[in-house]
């Protein structure tokens, strides 16, 4: 069979049932025990066996087959469940994982020599109980038998029958067809699909039963029901299903006929199952309409119509949202544009229209960010398995804590965060979590804790990957850094504790003394950091020795539209996004002292240091245009502080991220542009580069 | 990629043609998206020293690259025929600040002549040499001028 348009959906399948045994794999260590689990891995295995002997990967269907085998004896509690059994069931899926992974890239897949792991999966399987394996896989039916009841026959609310009516009266004819599957057919909803696009094709399809949702769903046994309003055959549709591989039966009733009968029952008050008429010689009992008039309210019946052609969800291209999020960053500029037109020419009406404007533009930009929003648990669920793999590696005991999985970030975000996370994370367990002997003379239990955290905090996400260990002491790092030569010993002798700390944020600093597996492979924590600055975000640690650290990540809700203060300097305009900014104040020339050499401001008891913007960016400056009258922006990167010194402050203003493409990709300090109102372009500042 | 030899130029090629000082040179009028007068260029910081800044084309914020420095010639000022030549390379596009867009023409590949006839540091810039009656246009490489493999890191 052509299976080329079912890989997606396979692909798409396999995934999340390797992901739900993945979850389900580690209950199970935990609490062995836990017998709803054993079923629920059953029944992923059974699944990615079935999908995968349907799409004609026997590999993947023989390991999954010996995967069940033993997962049957787990069940019916012939063995009990041990590390080894897990540990192999876990290799299992890695290695399913990575056929299907190669298989998604159009490659083979038996990229992974799974020898090893069948042979260990017999062993288990022939060394736990003697009762032959090879029975229960075969007969158990695990993808659970549908809730639904025996499709019924059709039911006709008011509204249908006015359809039906009007259809008739235009010389079309409804057909009632009921579709039966086969019993090995595994991607019903796919089935299903195609049976609804071919009869789309001849016709209006105006009713289903089950809806279609539910179709799309699975959630139907191997039979249902549709009604369509064709100007065709009833041979001709019966043969465009049939056409359809893996379909069982096909009964194309005419629904006038049927109707007509429905009535009589009704009025004769008594079910007698008329005989079906021709085209439905071999009607099942089924569409007998006796069954029909009670089950169901007619008011869902009703709604079905509509439902049909759009289901509850809808799968969008991230790209297609990309686009729509762009179209929305337009719509804004030319908001703020028309805003501009109205307060230069005192427009009220047109302020007034506008301000209705900008409350729509406003909702559909939250609509539109909302859409893209993802739960950060996409990302956590991967990481359980790896702090377990790893712990194991590493001979530690270590417990993992997540919590705020539902928090949302942009989709953007979430694609990009996984390998820094993963990178803080695998830190935290082989440098910071120290050896359970240890941990014990220290005075702490012997389980370390890590913790992954994510939080909102105003209008960033916080993730935080915090940990119990060890702690990061400053002076070894910076021994090392002026071992490196990357700061001098008067540097590390002034530096204070927590700034010596964020030193391994600097590339080409990697404090693990010996390389492992784990970490150390040359990544270090500066690849952390640009990537959460690429995002947009703020990466810091705070630390103390012998009771653990804290890595805080700090992302924006939202990568394409923000709040930022416009400032001028010389002619040119520069935004600073809003999130970063403390204050801004207007100073003198005197206000401004030296330390050290180092210009700083006073405020509020607190010494500043202070950025020329102009001296940084190499603004072309006339002579003559210093104004005494200076203007600091006070902006802040975590604690630290820094004031900015513009000539101009503009205001307060939304505006549209655009990055600078790849021919300006990875400038210093610049980290995007945005076009104003009248149509220039802005620079964005990044300011934890100036800092 | 870029060090890969450029395709040969075959059959006949369209090319808007344009100046740089008293020089005519083309691009393939496939790559180029469309001719705009000049527009407030924003300076970017930092960027390399012939990316001239960029520019809003219609909401999207694009690079433009000073051609003439790009390619060693001297600076001239920006005069009413100055144009910006919204050029498309592989997925980049960027602007090309040029003298003044003269025509498209159509040159057969015959009067190409690809062979370095100029021998100076920036012939990697140069496809070919174009002659259409008396004119001479300089076939330009537009994969390199864009150099996104070798400087722009």
């Amino acid at each position: 069979m052509d299976t080329n348009q079912y890989m997606e959906m396979f692909l798409e399948e396999s995934r999340e049932h390797l992901d739900s045994l993945d979850d389900g794999l580690m209950t199970l260590e935990k609490d062995p025990s836990d017998l709803s689990v054993l079923n629920e891995i059953f029944r992923n295995a059974h699944t990615l066996k079935g999908m995968s002997a349907t799409m004609g990967y026997n590999k993947i269907a023989e390991l999954t087959h010996d995967m069940e085998n033993i997962l049957d004896l787990l069940r019916n509690e012939k063995i009990a469940v041990s590390e080894e059994i897990v540990d192999t069931l876990l290799k299992c899926k890695d290695a399913i994982e990575q056929m299907v992974e190669s298989i998604g890239d159009g490659g083979p897949e038996d990229v992974v020599d799974v020898s090893e792991e069948a042979a260990k999966l017999k062993a288990l399987v022939s060394g736990g109980s003697a009762p032959a394996p090879a029975a229960p896989a075969a007969a158990a039916p695990a993808a659970a038998p549908a809730a639904e009841p025996e499709p019924v026959g059709m039911e006709y609310s008011d509204t249908d029958r006015d359809v039906i009516k009007q259809a008739q009266d235009s010389g079309l004819r409804a057909f009632h067809i009921s579709v039966t599957l086969t019993e090995s057919c595994i991607l019903k909803s796919a089935r299903s699909y195609m049976v609804m696009n071919a009869l789309d094709q001849l016709g209006d399809v105006i009713k289903s039963v089950p809806p279609a949702e539910d179709l799309e769903q699975e959630k139907f046994d191997h039979s249902f029901d549709v009604v369509i309003i064709t100007d065709a055959e009833p041979k001709t549709v019966e043969e465009a299903v049939n056409a359809i591989s893996e379909i069982d039966k096909v009964v194309v009733t005419d629904v006038a006929d049927e109707l007509k009968k429905i009535d009589e029952a009704a009025k004769k008050a008594a079910p007698a199952p008329a005989p079906a008429p021709a085209p439905a010689a071999k009607a099942p009992a089924k569409v007998e309409p006796k069954k029909a008039p009670a089950k169901k309210a007619p008011s869902k019946a009703a709604t079905t119509e509509k439902k049909l052609k759009s289901g509850q969800s809808v799968r969008v291209d991230i790209e297609k949202l990309d686009t729509l999020l762009n179209l929305v960053g337009e719509l804004v500029i030319n908001k703020v544009r028309l805003e501009q037109i109205g307060l230069t020419h005192r427009l009220t009406e047109l302020t007034e229209t506008l301000e209705q404007m900008d409350r729509v533009t406003t909702d559909l930009q939250t609509v539109v960010m909302k859409v893209r929003m993802v739960p950060v648990g996409q990302v956590f669920n991967r990481f359980p398995r790896m702090v377990r793999d790893i712990t194991k590696e590493l001979n530690k005991d270590i417990n993992l804590t997540i919590e705020g999985e539902e928090t949302e970030l942009d989709r953007t975000v979430i694609d990009e965060i996984g390998d820094p996370l993963m990178h803080l994370l695998r830190n935290s367990l082989d440098h910071g979590i120290e050896m359970p002997d240890d941990r014990e003379a220290k005075g702490k239990p012997r389980t370390g804790e890590v913790g992954l955290i994510a939080r909102h905090e105003g209008n960033n996400v916080v993730i935080m990957v915090t940990d119990d260990g060890a702690g990061i002491d400053p002076e070894v790092i910076r021994r090392k850094a002026v071992e490196k030569g990357m700061i001098s010993q008067d540097e590390a002798d002034n530096m204070s504790d927590s700034d010596a700390v964020r030193l391994i944020f600097l590339p080409g600093f990697s404090t693990s003394e010996k390389v492992t597996d784990i970490s150390g492979r040359g990544v270090g924590m500066d690849v952390v950091r640009s990537k959460i600055e690429s995002l947009g975000g703020h990466v810091d640690v705070e630390t103390k020795i012998d009771e653990g650290s804290i890595f805080k990540i700090k992302l924006p809700l939202t990568l394409a539209i923000i709040q930022a203060l416009l400032v001028k300097v010389a002619k040119e305009m520069y935004a600073i996004p809003l999130g970063s900014i403390d204050s801004t104040i207007n100073i003198t020339q005197e206000d401004i002292k030296t330390v050290q050499n180092k210009e700083v401001i006073v405020l509020r008891g607190q010494i500043i240091p202070i950025i020329r913007l102009g001296n940084v960016l190499n603004v072309p400056r006339e002579d003559g245009e210093e104004d005494d009258d200076i203007f600091v922006v006070v902006v802040h990167l975590g604690e630290r502080k820094a004031g900015i010194v513009v000539d101009h402050l503009i205001g307060q203003q939304e505006i549209v991220i655009k990055t600078l493409g790849k021919l300006l990709a990875g400038l210093k300090v610049i980290s995007g542009a945005t076009v104003l109102g009248d149509g220039r372009v802005a620079l964005i500042l990044d300011v934890s580069a100036l800092m | 990629m870029a060090k890969a030899e450029v395709a040969p130029i075959q059959g006949e090629v369209q090319v808007v043609a344009f100046k740089l000082r008293d020089e005519e040179y083309g691009f393939d009028i496939l790559n180029v998206k469309e001719i705009k007068g000049l527009t407030d260029i924003t300076r970017v910081p930092f960027a390399l020293d012939y990316i001239k800044g960029v520019i809003n084309l219609r909401g999207s914020v694009l690079p433009v690259i000073d051609l003439k420095k790009r390619l060693g010639l001297q600076n001239t000022e920006y005069t009413a025929d100055t144009r910006i030549v919204i050029v498309k390379s592989d997925d980049i596009e960027v602007g090309m600040i040029v003298d003044a867009v003269t025509e498209v023409i159509t040159l057969d590949a015959e009067h190409i002549d690809a062979s370095k006839v100029v021998d100076n540091e920036s012939n990697r810039f140069i496809r070919g040499i174009g002659k259409e009656n008396d004119r001479l246009i300089i076939m330009l490489n537009l994969e390199e001028i864009i150099g996104l493999q070798d400087e722009a890191k």
